[in-house]
């Protein structure tokens, strides 16, 4: 493991933990406002300053960061078990109903995923469930195809043979020696899944079709503050800064490991 | 190829199939609230009673039964025919066709010139170690820096504090710099680190070694030996980032309140004007699908040519 991983690795869980820590950390309260307190520059009560609404930054990004990464690790958790899982799935049936599962996933490969989380998330104003879901319906994809890949190449992997012929049951084979197998190339995707889903959050919230407010998102945050820019360039800097840095650390960490690990040439998505 | 225009065709009409009934199962989600947003959207949202919201309901077919409004829909739709904007009444074709050229002219400014920041930088960065960790640099900002942003701090450089562009709208060549310059910018760097890293994988082939010491120059290998061996990977993801744009179009679009096709399905997504939004949807997505498809088979025909199947 390289210098730069591991320290991506190290500021990644300090930003977790920052974010789980958000109450505790920040006594402000994200939501309230303090009109007579709008638009300060950072000074003693509020280290980053306040939004138009008197409302504490620092809290905001803080208790931001628990929403964002929160709802982008469950939902890319569910995305993988799902999607890895139907993956592992197909490529163990084989025959037609493995070979209907690879058209569906090559089918909804090809569609433009953030169109289709717009689409849906217009639909309704979500919270945190229904964003979930979006993420889930527009991401299960990429776990599918790789989990399909991967297992229908280990099937023909020969200790997986030797297995067979040594007369282990397909169950027991799966679960000890083709789930194994997978475990690294779904670890690496899912970090890179990770910065596309927050990426996503950040980006239905900047459109105004994100999580509802007033729930501090980091994406509405930078929308609500495009007003005020001109004053207070902060606004901006401060959620625009937390998303380039949680996106840009799991690119570092997770980056190298994806071209090794994947079984083909899966395209990242990416377009917000 | 008669399998890749096959190939083509079947995962155009899923893809047309698909985003057609997301798009139609979101009406669904929410059906009194359509026709009363879309009285609101024709008539003003103050004086709007539940009797003309229920009116523009029965007058828009919106109290039909679903599976025979998703019937009616994809039979006129297959037939080319994608109805009329529930707020405008305008057709919807009339509507999309000049945000789709907008969008379209956005695209064939952008694309070239991602792909000169992206190949030029790429192939410069490929060459050295020391370039390798700046275009990895360069792309982890890239893949982390979302388009509003680089297209709000553009803004705010070149349009507010040096006034040379327009803040944003549509008029002139002039508007279309900054949208372009954001999806160009980043396009090219995602693009960049990606065609250094194949140089770089290229550069490791004995044809490299022995251009070398036949004493052949160092652009000249790598024009004439390094691109082509890495042209499969940076042809497919040129295509890809073609594919991202015509998506990410939609934020940067509104970002400079551009009035492309992306800008037109947003509007209409807020309207909830059902028509609008899935005539962009599926022009998008088949645009989008298109290209995807032309990456594989481009892909796939680069490498055989270079023998490595």
């Amino acid at each position: 493991m390289t210098a730069p991983r591991m320290m991506a690795i190290g500021l990644l869980c300090g930003l977790g933990a920052a974010a789980a820590l958000a109450p505790v950390l920040v006594a402000a309260d994200p939501l309230r406002q303090t009109l007579s307190d709008a638009l300060l520059p950072p000074n003693a009560d509020y280290w980053l300053g306040t939004d138009h609404l008197g409302r504490s930054v620092l809290a905001r990004v803080l208790h931001g960061a628990g929403h964002s990464l929160g709802i982008a690790a469950v939902s890319v958790a569910a995305s993988v078990a799902i999607g890895g899982g139907l993956g592992v799935a197909a490529a163990m049936i084989g025959g037609i109903t493995g070979r209907v599962i690879g058209a569906v996933v090559d089918a909804t490969l090809a569609l433009p995923a953030f169109l289709v989380a717009l689409m849906i998330a217009g639909s309704f104003v979500p919270g945190p469930l229904g964003m979930g879901i979006v993420i889930v319906a527009t991401t299960w994809v990429e776990p599918c195809r790789v989990g399909l890949l991967t297992t229908a190449r280990a099937r023909r992997a020969a200790h997986v043979e030797a297995a067979r012929l040594a007369g282990l049951p397909w169950p027991a084979v799966t679960t000890r020696l083709i789930l194994p197998a997978l475990a690294g190339p779904l670890a690496s995707l899912s970090g890179l899944m990770l910065g596309q889903v927050i990426l996503t959050i950040a980006g239905l919230g900047f459109l105004g079709l994100g999580l509802r407010p007033p729930t501090p998102e980091w994406g509405a945050m930078i929308s609500d503050a495009l007003p005020y820019a001109g004053d207070q360039p902060g606004l901006v800097a401060v959620p625009a800064l937390a998303i380039m840095l949680t996106v840009g650390l799991l690119f570092v960490a997770t980056g190298p490991t994806i071209d090794r690990a994947m079984p083909s040439h899966v395209p990242t998505r990416r377009s917000v | 190829m008669t399998g890749d225009i096959l190939r083509w065709a079947a995962s155009t009409g899923a893809a047309v199939l698909l985003v057609a009934a997301i798009a139609f199962t979101m009406t669904q989600m929410l059906p009194g609230d359509i026709a009363f947003q879309v009285a609101a959207a024709r008539y003003d949202a103050e004086r709007v009673t539940p009797d003309t919201a229920r009116q523009v309901g029965d007058e828009l077919g919106l109290n039909d039964p679903a599976p025979i409004r998703f019937a009616h829909w994809f039979a006129a739709l297959v037939s080319g025919e994608l109805g009329r904007s529930t707020v405008t009444d305008r057709p919807v074709w009339a509507m999309m066709s000049a945000p789709l050229g907008r969008t379209l002219r956005l695209a064939a400014i952008a694309w070239p010139a991602s792909l000169l920041l992206g190949i030029g930088l790429g192939a410069w960065f490929g060459l050295s170690r020391r370039g390798l960790v700046v275009a990895t640099a360069l792309g982890a900002l890239a893949a982390g820096t979302p388009s509003y942003v680089v297209g709000f701090a553009l803004g705010a450089v070149f349009a507010i504090e040096l006034g040379w562009l327009p803040v944003a709208g549509y008029g002139d060549v002039a508007h279309l710099v900054l949208p372009a310059a954001t999806l160009a910018l980043l396009g090219g760097l995602r693009l960049a680190l990606v065609s250094a890293r194949a140089v770089a994988a290229a550069g490791t082939h004995p044809s490299i070694a022995f251009a070398r010491m036949k004493a052949v120059g160092r652009f000249r290998v790598l024009v004439l030996h390094n691109l082509p061996l890495a042209a499969p990977v940076i042809v497919a993801y040129a295509f890809l980032s073609l594919a991202f744009m015509l998506e990410g179009a939609t934020v940067v679009e509104t970002v400079f309140a551009y009035p492309g096709l992306g800008s037109l399905l947003l509007d209409a997504v807020r309207a909830r004007d059902v028509p609008v939004i899935q005539g962009a949807a599926v022009v998008i997505a088949v645009a989008v699908v298109t290209v995807n498809n032309l990456a594989d088979a481009l892909a796939g025909r680069l490498n055989r040519m270079i023998g490595r199947t």
